[in-house]
């Protein structure tokens, strides 16, 4: 591409304004690997700076303006991904990825339009700043609920996740080694098969809008996971556990936070286990659901059906609807008098954490489930208002510059009970149930009644003892039911912070990256299935 | 951005001239898209996508490193070359590393490229739609729905001189109504590459009759019952299953084609003499890509034959290492069907379920390829050969070998997108099964 050539000759589109090609300059070839690789050649987009994206973004707002935009906002955004997995001692695929462009939303008479690039040049801005005025003015014909947004403060701020070792910075030479490590540990201790993978993910975006706003914010996400698994080939058998150390906001210091060997072992010597164990005896029984496992539980059946968007049927063509409807809102009883569950953006090492949404709001806390009552949605700018609200949560988010940012999930978690309750303490006061650990499959029907969620491990409990580990089990059970039917939590020593990088929704299907804080709980008189005898 | 298969080879190469590597291989690929989502019968979001994706794979002996980017200025291709030649030299061995392919010959001729659908406008994207939205609120129903359309290219390069090179389009509608009262609800996917078969005002007046004939459901007790999957269900116990027809695993004792203590299970009939699946990229409804991402061949391949199973894809490694032929995992999935309607399967039945989509369909055994999940937009009682009315939703635990061993009659295969297929592409018929486990009512419409 003849970069110097583009700058000389880019004439201002047809309603442009004319723009100084300093920037971009600095921004074609925008590669930003990092130094690690190589010093000498490689250009750090971070060269840019805040001057150019708000020169980038006044063309926007000047070309939308001018085309009929009552709103417009950008995003310029650069997606870093780093995997590595392995099996055995064998590399399966290591990776880097980064994903650069633009994506410009507008208003026009009421209708959104949207139009987004890879190509992050002057013409490309105008071009498609143009295009997305188009698609809002020819889908307008299609309008009978004209966007209106609730007022945002002007804000013009920078945002980074905190973190102490920037993963990026770390070779992979020295990620691959650990991670074969691990892998060593697991085959050792007499584990058949061992798959691992190491995810690192930096998502950089600057957001300016038409109302003034010049945000920059730069997250980053880490997660590892490790699977032993051991085969019966005489029986036909073979059985896994996974690690459960979840993906969080945070930097390498992750591996020195965590135990990762101890919790290989400990997966080789469940999974051999596992392959022994007896198989459950189905039917109607009383669980304590560790926190590993339950965080997921909260995500299905909490997070999904407060999302405005689905109640009011926005989602319904995919992702499903919610039987928490706004008639709802205030007076459902959805749990028992334990159950605090608290939506916050702004909470420590979570994956939704961050400074501002897409929409340019600044990120909160706030309750959804009070006292076992339904007390609040989560709302971006569109949806506030929908529920009288004069406020949005700060809900929007598009996973990449070619996404269109729609409500999605902040992290929302289980408050701990006040009185002191160890997972000890609960199993002893426990007579009769069993004990779900890990993360395993889940699956619950479009309006979040009906779900069916299995683990890792299954653990007998009489007389306030773990006696053994039992196999194949699944809990089934109606949301509402179930979170009324919890009669114990742990304390906050017990408090463990779960998450999902790849929660989907929309379409075309977006991801992102959530978490979920949850202590271990009693449920009582719970359906238990046996996985081996359905059919 | 859209690159014909002349400069798409001239970038390829220029990406390799920058290796310095003992071998390199380049997916180079791009799009343009476009589309429009509703709700509450009106438009709610929509997007235009302009996006180009190099990824670039460099090997030293048997290291090898991949990098991706979004940009294709000189610069940044040289960047990204460098990239992945430090990520390789830094990482260790593969014993399992396997140079690229030589040059290959003899992919299948594939019309996946369709003007009519890469000429698709804004305007006449809305047009579409605002057939289905009238006819929404003509029939006071609440419509949902999602349209795009797609042109793409891929292209293929490395060091040993092979090219490959696909230009395809896509076109999609889909379309969810519900009742005002909230118990009805219907759901349309379809997608193809020319989009002179979507036939909009079609699918969009079968959604509004299904819905209207969803409402007022009536509650039934979960159990095995004679059922009849519709495309779109049958779809989705289909693809699930595809994911699991892997040699390497099969061989290694942990999966369901695992012959326990030692191989497969290729050879053995473990479903109905009916079934006959197979992969075909020539496939006239499912026109799919000849090579894989590698660059290798996609061929006409049978899964399951006369209920026997007669292959199972795998890596060019394995197929090495056991001497066996290399199967490359396949681009669409085809079960054949017979000349009879969905009604007609209907009509035959005197007792029976007729499921029209499912939802959330989770692993639970793998062993015994147990799957979760529900029904979802439509579950309607078959009784003397006619629906007599909607029912409730159902969770089921059944497994697509159990299903498939269970097929006593199908309709035509069709061209559908299941719930949680994706971009597969997939021709399949509406199948009748002499049971289907619902394991407990779903609250949900």
């Amino acid at each position: 591409m003849q970069r110097r050539e583009f700058i000389k000759n880019s004439a201002i589109g047809c309603c442009g304004i004319a723009l100084s090609g300093i920037m971009l300059d600095k921004a074609i070839g925008n590669n930003s690997f990092d130094s690690n690789v190589n010093e000498e050649t490689l250009k750090s987009f971070y060269s840019f700076d805040e001057n150019d994206f708000k020169k980038l973004a006044d063309t926007m707002i000047f070309t939308a303006k001018n085309n009929g935009a009552s709103y417009s906002d950008i995003r310029i955004c650069k997606n870093r991904n780093q995997q590595i997995s392995t099996r055995q001692e064998i590399i399966a695929g290591i990776s880097d990825s980064e994903s650069l462009g633009f994506g410009i939303r507008v208003l026009v008479n009421g209708t959104w339009g949207f139009a987004s690039s890879a190509f992050i040049k002057e013409e490309d801005i105008i071009k498609n700043t143009i295009l997305a005025c188009e698609i809002a003015k020819a889908n307008s014909i299609l309008q009978k609920n004209p966007v209106e947004l609730v007022p945002v403060k002007v804000y013009n701020d920078t945002y980074k996740s905190p973190l102490i070792t920037n993963p990026f910075d770390i070779p992979i030479s020295e990620k691959i080694e650990l991670q074969l490590k691990y892998n060593k540990t697991a085959m050792t201790l007499g584990a058949d098969y061992v798959d691992s993978f190491m995810w690192f993910i930096n998502e950089w975006k600057y957001f300016a809008s038409s109302e003034g706003s010049s945000i920059t914010q730069d997250l980053f996400r880490i997660w590892a996971q490790t699977t032993p698994m051991v085969v019966d080939k005489n029986e036909g058998k073979f059985e896994s556990v996974e690690t459960q150390i979840a993906p969080l906001s945070m930097g390498y210091e992750y591996f020195t936070e965590f135990p990762f060997e101890k919790e290989i072992e400990a997966c080789v010597e469940s999974a051999k286990m596992k392959l022994k164990a007896p198989t459950v005896t189905p039917g109607k029984k009383d669980v304590i659901i560790h926190a590993n496992n339950l965080f997921l539980t909260i995500h299905e059946s909490c997070g999904h059906p407060t999302e405005l968007d689905r109640a009011l049927g926005y989602e319904a063509n995919y992702a499903g609807t919610s039987f928490m409807t706004p008639d709802k809102l205030g007076n459902l009883k959805y749990g028992s008098d334990l159950i605090n569950l608290t939506a916050d953006r702004t909470q420590k090492y979570g994956l939704a954490t961050r400074g501002y949404d897409d929409d340019g709001v600044k990120t909160v806390e706030w309750p959804i489930i009070d006292k076992g009552l339904f007390v609040n949605y989560q709302t971006t700018r569109e949806q506030a208002r929908i529920v009288n609200q004069e406020d949005s949560f700060a809900c929007a988010y598009a996973d990449s510059w070619s996404s269109f940012p729609i409500q999605r999930m902040p992290n929302i978690s289980l408050k701990p009970s006040e009185d002191k309750m160890s997972l000890e303490d609960l199993i002893s006061d426990t007579e009769d149930a069993i004990l779900i650990v890990g993360r395993g499959s889940w699956s619950i029907d479009m309006q979040r009644y009906n779900f069916q969620f299995t683990g890792q491990e299954f653990w007998e409990i009489k007389n306030g003892k773990k006696t053994g580990m039992i196999n194949d089990v699944a809990y089934q059970g109606n949301t509402i039911d179930f979170w009324n039917s919890c009669d114990a939590l742990c304390d906050e020593s017990e408090y463990y912070l779960g998450g999902s990088l790849f929660c989907g929704k929309g379409e075309p299907g977006q991801i992102s990256p959530v978490s979920h804080g949850a202590v271990p709980a009693r449920f009582r008189n719970i359906n238990i299935l046996n996985t081996k005898s359905q059919i | 951005m859209i690159i014909e298969q002349d400069e798409a080879a001239g970038i390829i190469e220029k990406i390799l001239s920058y290796s310095s590597a003992d071998s390199a291989s380049v997916n180079f690929s791009g799009s343009n898209s476009n589309n429009l989502r509703f709700a509450l019968n009106s438009v709610s979001t929509c997007g235009a996508v302009d996006s180009v994706s190099v990824s670039i794979t460099s090997n030293f002996g048997k290291k090898s490193g991949s990098v991706n980017i979004t940009s294709i200025d000189d610069e940044s291709l040289k960047n990204g070359v460098l990239q992945s030649e430090k990520i390789a030299k830094l990482s260790p061995d593969n014993a399992e590393f396997m140079p690229p392919p030589e040059k290959q010959t003899g992919y299948y001729e594939v019309k996946e490229y369709f003007e009519d659908t890469n000429s698709v406008t804004p305007e006449n994207l809305a047009e579409k739609i605002s057939y289905t939205l009238d006819k929404a609120v003509q029939n006071d129903l609440v419509s949902s729905g999602f349209s795009k359309v797609e042109t793409k290219f891929n292209s293929i390069g490395n060091s040993n001189k092979l090219l490959a090179y696909s230009k395809s389009t896509n076109s999609s509608f889909s379309s969810t109504m519900r009742s005002k009262s909230g118990n009805g609800s219907s759901k349309v996917n379809r997608a193809y590459a020319n989009i002179d078969l979507l036939n909009v005002r079609k699918f969009s007046d079968k959604v509004i009759d299904n819905a209207l004939l969803s409402k007022n459901p009536q509650s039934y007790e979960p159990g095995k019952y004679v059922t009849i999957l519709d495309n779109s269900a049958a779809s989705d116990m289909l693809n699930n299953m595809l994911w699991t027809l892997n040699l390497r695993s099969a061989d290694e004792g942990r999966s369901f084609f695992s012959n326990n203590s030692k191989g497969n299970k290729i050879g053995q009939k473990l479903v109905s003499d009916k079934v006959h699946i197979y992969s075909d990229p020539q496939n006239d409804l499912a026109p799919a890509s000849p090579f894989n991402s590698e660059g290798y061949p996609i061929r006409k391949t049978d899964w399951f034959s006369e209920g026997v199973l007669k292959n199972l894809y795998s890596t060019i490694y394995w197929a090495k290492k056991t001497g066996t032929e290399y199967i490359s995992y396949p681009s669409n999935i085809i079960m054949d069907g017979s000349d009879k309607t969905v009604e007609q399967l209907i009509s035959e039945t005197e007792k029976g379920i007729f499921v029209t989509r499912l939802w959330y369909i989770r692993s639970v055994d793998q062993k015994q390829m147990l799957l979760t999940g529900l029904t979802r937009d439509g579950v309607f009682l078959i009784e003397n050969g006619k629906i007599k009315n909607s029912i409730n939703n159902f969770r089921f635990n059944e497994s697509p070998i159990n299903v498939l061993k269970n097929v006593i009659d199908m309709s035509a295969a069709e061209k559908v997108v299941g719930s949680e297929t994706g971009d597969s592409k997939i021709v399949v018929p509406a199948l009748k099964l002499s049971e289907f486990n619902f394991s407990t009512i779903s609250d949900a419409f």
